[in-house]
């Protein structure tokens, strides 16, 4: 009788992880095959650009309605055009090269830091947890995990005084190192 | 069985006469059960002669072996016949064992004070319980997210909102969508996952969530496929907001001719507004 009961015991706790292994989903993109399996890399290049928005639409002045980019912002150019603002100067970039599941910060201006930590990097995909916050630590002006198809670039505002914005435009790709072969 | 009671109390009491001690009632015991030598017999039947306590103390054990007697004798004459009832039990017995198997005499040795039967159903239970555990913690139904904890690969999706190919857009309040107010942080978690049928070729970037002491809006733009985010924080510092613009120095914007209205302007290089730093130090503002 007892060896019976030691038996069905071992025999549910079977059953029971055998449905967790089935049930553990897989996420989308990861495959078995180790030699088809995106290259897990150690670095990413992260570029961050401040960008000084004027200029709010709807106070339309004599001067003009067109939207006025700074050049080194021609890439991005489409996309700040959803800013409520005509006016975008690029006040500093900052190029990184940060090693995966390492946390850096970035001094901004308006008294703000960013703080960027990559979790993950792959060939065509980057997951990075953004901090945005006040250089006091006082509040969090975005706190957001984000994953980058390469090479895709995050644009987050936030107002600032005199009805002018601080835009970031973040982008971050896989640093790859080619490898040596004997 | 018990012996038919007589009724009688025989009682070996003391009567005048100088007080027996203890040896010399156990001479007269033995001299009343003929046990006794020679040289006790005369000692017991000289005392007898000397005491009259002495003799009324054998008389009374006389009548108390006499009782005794009487009853042994009643008991001889009661007619019982377990005979009968011994053979039926044996029958009984055997017929028993012929149908329900014999009789099994467990050891006597000590027994153990412990339930077995409960360990064994608190090991199983326990058992289950860590299963379930498991394939709760395991299988991702109430996953959170952790900032820094990540499955690269797995699809994400904003609860409402797919910024995937623009056709895969949800029209529904995504232009100006605006989350809490700005007395505390604002969590804005994925749970939906992306339809099988839906998932483009080349994914764009997308948030897990977004927290925020400000206000957050979802910017959509109708080129780009990537996520603006707004936050609108309170400057409380600055109590004139509705100040006017003032115009645009002509020197900042270097207009160039027969352009088309509505083009985006490029300033030239020469402008000094924007530069460019390597090192993490704050850069400088250009008003």
């Amino acid at each position: 009788m007892r060896l019976g009961r030691v038996i069905g015991l071992i025999v549910i706790a079977t059953i029971c992880f055998s449905f967790t292994a089935i049930a553990e989903k897989k996420p989308e993109g990861s495959r078995k095959n180790k030699s088809t399996a995106p290259r897990e890399l150690k670095e990413v290049v992260v570029k961050v650009r401040a960008i000084k928005a004027s200029n709010p639409k709807g106070e339309e002045t004599n001067a003009s309605k067109e939207v006025v980019v700074d050049r080194r912002l021609e890439d991005i150019n489409s996309k700040l055009s959803g800013f409520e603002f005509k006016s975008f100067k690029m006040i500093s970039e900052q190029e990184l090269t940060i090693p995966v599941k390492k946390k850096t910060e970035i001094g901004l201006t308006e008294k703000t830091v960013l703080i960027l930590r990559p979790v993950y990097s792959e060939e065509n995909r980057v997951g990075m947890w953004i901090k945005w916050e006040e250089s006091s630590g006082d509040r969090t002006l975005l706190d957001t995990r984000m994953h980058f198809e390469n090479p895709d670039t995050m644009l987050a505002g936030t107002n600032c005084k005199d009805n002018k914005a601080l835009i970031l435009a973040i982008s971050a790709v896989p640093k790859v190192t080619p490898k040596v072969t004997p | 069985m018990s012996p038919k009671s007589t009724g009688k109390q025989v009682k070996v009491k003391s009567f005048t006469g100088k007080p027996l001690s203890e040896s010399e009632e156990l001479l007269l015991v033995k001299f009343t059960d003929n046990e006794c030598g020679f040289f006790d017999r005369l000692f017991a039947k000289r005392l007898i002669r000397s005491n009259p306590q002495a003799s009324e103390f054998v008389n009374s054990l006389s009548t108390l072996s006499d009782e005794f007697s009487s009853t042994e004798y009643a008991l001889k004459d009661m007619s019982v016949n377990l005979w009968s009832k011994i053979s039926q039990r044996i029958d009984q017995e055997e017929k028993a064992e012929f149908y329900l198997g014999g009789r099994s005499t467990e050891s006597l040795g000590k027994k153990s004070s412990y339930d077995w039967t409960k360990l064994n159903w608190g090991l199983s239970s326990g058992l289950v319980a860590a299963g379930l555990a498991l394939f709760f913690t395991y299988s991702g139904i109430f996953d959170a997210p952790i900032p820094g904890a990540l499955i690269p690969g797995a699809p994400i999706s904003e609860a409402g909102i797919s910024l995937g190919n623009s056709t895969s857009y949800s029209t529904a309040g995504l232009n100006s969508k605006s989350l809490n107010s700005e007395s505390g942080a604002v969590s804005f978690v994925s749970s939906l996952p992306l339809s099988s049928g839906t998932r483009p070729e080349t994914l764009r970037t997308r948030p897990d969530w977004i927290k925020s002491h400000g206000k957050v809006k979802m910017i959509r733009n109708s080129e780009a496929n990537l996520p603006i985010i707004w936050v609108n924080r309170s400057l409380p510092n600055y109590a004139n907001r509705s100040r006017a613009i003032k115009a645009p120095n002509q020197s900042l914007f270097d207009l160039p001719e027969n352009r088309a209205a509505n083009t985006p302007i490029i300033l030239e290089d020469k402008v000094p507004n924007a530069l460019s730093i390597s090192n993490n130090n704050f850069s400088r503002t250009v008003k």
